[in-house]
């Protein structure tokens, strides 16, 4: 018997079948790595091996790897980097120039690009730093194979929109949805609440 | 007057979605976590070269600061970003210790621009004992060894 479209089977096999294929559908996602360029900035030999081995072993197949600050803007003018990973202890130059350097330089190629900031530095200043210089991701030295993947991941599935102020240009810093603040009325209550002044949801805030 | 808004809100297209195939939610490519993980064992073996080079110009970059005390800053700069590097590297070929011994002289090191007689004394005891982690090749905490060396090490940092 042909059931119509968009009808839910009430048997309970036919339920478990239909169930059983929308989660085959819905779990058959993958992730392509090597469809995607990478440029890994380390000053570190021993780091940007490391990096890379990690990477490559993920799947990803275009690395570029840059010694420096320098290096790395003028190598990714040919190198359509669709990540960068890099370090922040560099000299003369660091991580957060770059970041710098790609967001807000008049020749930057892509100043959108994701950029994960490696670092041995944890504390909390630190971390604010990184994310209010327009870093995307942080991943806390020594790294794990787990750890560089789940930030790919985060970056692949969870995209920012960017803001642009008057002191920032970057992904938006707000990891969370969290709501209005708790107890607080909406900050147009006062304004809605006028006589002939409607909310655009229907009902008075 | 500029026209532009206070706060512009721009959604890049997501050119990364190339990376994905199909549809929904993706479940994690364990197999080639794991292959990164053997790949991270195999660069391992090359990890006691890169101490051991490490472990050398600390104890250069130390000597250097007890015998120049004129130049002692530029000799602590050195050694803090040596210690910065045996931190990031330790603990991920399955050094712990040398990551938590790297921390430890990393704050010992950061915000200090000279150093006494005490404080080289502390910098050459962080050496001492990632070398002893190294020679004895001790993995992971290192135990009662392990918790020993950290506890003798905060000790001598915070003077207690």
């Amino acid at each position: 018997m042909f059931r119509a479209v968009g009808s839910f089977p009430h048997d309970a096999g036919a339920r478990a079948l239909y169930e059983g294929t929308l989660g085959w559908i819905m779990s058959d996602a993958q992730y392509n790595l090597d469809r995607l360029n990478i440029l890994v900035l380390d000053d570190n030999r021993n780091m940007r091996v490391l990096i890379k081995s990690i990477l490559f072993a993920l799947g990803v197949r275009k690395l570029h790897g840059a010694h420096d600050v320098k290096q790395a803007f003028r190598d990714i003018q040919y190198f359509h980097a669709d990540i960068v990973i890099t370090d922040w202890h560099m000299e003369p130059l660091n991580g957060l120039d770059f970041v710098h350097m790609v967001r807000s330089d008049e020749n930057s190629p892509n100043p959108y690009v994701p950029i994960i900031m490696l670092t041995g530095h944890t504390e909390l200043p630190r971390v604010c730093e990184a994310r209010d210089a327009g870093v995307n991701e942080f991943l806390a030295k020594p790294i794990s194979a787990k750890a560089l993947y789940s930030r790919l991941a985060s970056i692949i599935e969870h995209p920012r929109p960017f803001i642009r102020t008057k002191t920032y240009f970057g992904p938006c810093r707000r990891r969370r949805n969290l709501g209005a603040p708790r107890g607080m009325k909406e900050r147009r209550a006062d304004e809605l609440e006028k006589p002939g002044n409607k909310s655009p949801r229907g009902s008075y805030a | 007057m500029s026209d532009r808004p206070d706060v512009q809100i721009i959604k890049p297209l997501n050119t990364l979605l190339k990376a994905k195939t199909g549809s929904g939610r993706v479940t994690p490519d364990l197999e080639a976590i794991e292959r990164a993980e053997e790949a991270i064992k195999t660069i391992g073996d090359d990890f006691a070269n890169w101490a051991q080079s490490d472990l050398d110009e600390l104890d250069k970059a130390l000597a250097a600061a007890r015998t120049n005390p004129d130049r002692q800053e530029d000799y602590i700069t050195q050694i803090f970003r040596r210690a910065m590097e045996l931190k990031g590297q330790g603990g991920s070929f399955g050094y712990d210790l040398i990551s938590q011994v790297g921390e430890s002289l990393k704050i010992s090191t950061e915000t200090r621009s000279e150093a006494n007689p005490r404080d080289v004394e502390t910098i050459a005891a962080h050496v001492d004992a990632m070398r002893v982690v190294m020679v004895d090749d001790i993995k992971g905490d290192g135990g009662d060894v392990g918790r020993a060396i950290v506890d003798g090490l905060y000790k001598l940092t915070t003077g207690s």
